[in-house]
């Protein structure tokens, strides 16, 4: 009997990790691509929905409680990127019984900050990372519901990225 | 580059926010595994490499909906590997341009137990018609933790279903399957393949 079982081949498997890695490349230029139709947009009407902002602003910053527990942000800072975003990662994690750990988000961040994920030169795929260290950290409660972490002394920091503070 | 000392979770944070070095290491990881799983079912390399790919194509697809339990990234994978080798046809539609890309596969070495091959062949195709004929839930169950032999809390935490979940659907299951495979019932021969020979529990 031959209880030899087959492996992937070299080549395919190289190619296969090179297609991987070039669908990773392609997608943030197309999500860039996306965000600068945006930001044309937004300029050409900037001052036709200036009164309505403000309004909407209103609305954004009223507190609200964390409904959608399926994911995580945790920001690793408080200044945006050129294309407007802020850095961070996204999580979504579940425990041995099923559940997910997302709804405790501060718990969550904190462990990314204490593994150095976070920091400012993490490379992920060096084990020699230095352990992080953890600042001061608000959560904030995104538009759909989900929480997002942001580094920052007091609850004022969620309005300063546009988020609603947590209730209570 | 040495990524093993780093836990999944870490290393899918940063492929999700753009780093490929993480995400390769990660296909370095989990690919033989995938590759081995894929194969006990479809019985053919080439079409064993086209699903590892497609599983890795589908995690980055959804990869807000990925779910890390106990810190590995593994079962998560692994219920994706059952689902794209039952529907093999309607995955390879939706990745078709891009598996085209890759190099076609050389020509397998010979076998020199075809009749071994052949068996194997046929009793994979059977259990494939019998767990086809499984709810969704109660494929991905049976093979996660009958032929992975993951636990049932692991499971638990992959479908995000409390644990009687997970031991109703597999008792479930287990009963449908004894009918559709007739006498037999399902048990483990090793990790990675199922056998429709035997009794267990």
């Amino acid at each position: 009997m031959n209880s030899v079982e087959p492996e992937m081949t070299p080549e395919r498997t190289d190619a296969i990790r090179g297609l991987l890695l070039h669908t990773l490349r392609s997608e943030p230029a197309r999500r860039i691509q996306r965000q600068r139709r945006r930001i044309v947009v937004s300029v050409a009407g900037f001052f036709l929905v200036a009164g309505v902002a403000t309004t909407g602003a209103t609305v954004l910053l009223q507190e609200k409680s964390v409904e959608n527990t399926a994911i995580v942000h945790c920001y690793s800072s408080t200044s945006a990127d050129a294309d407007g975003t802020y850095p961070g990662s996204s999580a979504t994690i579940a425990d041995s019984n099923g559940r997910g750990q997302a709804r405790d988000a501060l718990t969550l961040c904190t462990a990314m900050w204490e593994q150095g994920v976070l920091a400012d030169g993490f490379e992920p795929t060096t084990p020699a990372n230095e352990p992080g260290v953890v600042p001061e950290l608000q959560v904030c409660v995104m538009r759909d519901g989900s929480a997002a972490v942001v580094p920052g002394e007091s609850a004022n920091v969620c309005q300063i990225v546009g988020l609603a503070p947590l209730v209570g | 580059m040495n990524g093993d000392a780093v836990p999944d979770a870490s290393l899918w944070l940063e492929a999700v926010a753009g780093t490929e070095s993480a995400f390769a290491v990660l296909f370095d990881r989990h690919r033989a595994r995938i590759f081995r799983k894929a194969y006990s079912r479809l019985r053919n390399v080439h079409d064993a490499e086209d699903v590892v790919a497609m599983v890795f194509l589908e995690a980055w697809r959804s990869r807000e909906k990925v779910r890390i339990v106990d810190g590995s990234l593994l079962p998560w994978l692994l219920s994706v590997t059952t689902y794209l080798t039952l529907n093999s046809d309607r995955a390879a539609r939706r990745y078709r341009r891009l598996l085209a890309k890759l190099p076609i596969a050389p020509p397998a070495d010979p076998v020199p137990d075809v009749d071994n091959r052949l068996d194997l062949q046929e009793r994979a195709n059977m259990l494939t018609q019998a767990l086809r004929r499984l709810s969704a839930v109660e494929r991905t169950v049976v093979d996660l933790c009958l032929v992975e032999e993951l636990s049932m809390a692991t499971v638990a935490g992959v479908l995000d279903v409390p644990i009687g979940t997970v031991k109703s659907r597999l008792n479930g299951a287990r009963r449908k399957l004894r009918t559709y495979l007739g006498e037999s019932d399902i048990t483990v021969r090793r990790a990675g393949e199922l056998s429709s020979e035997g009794i267990s529990g």
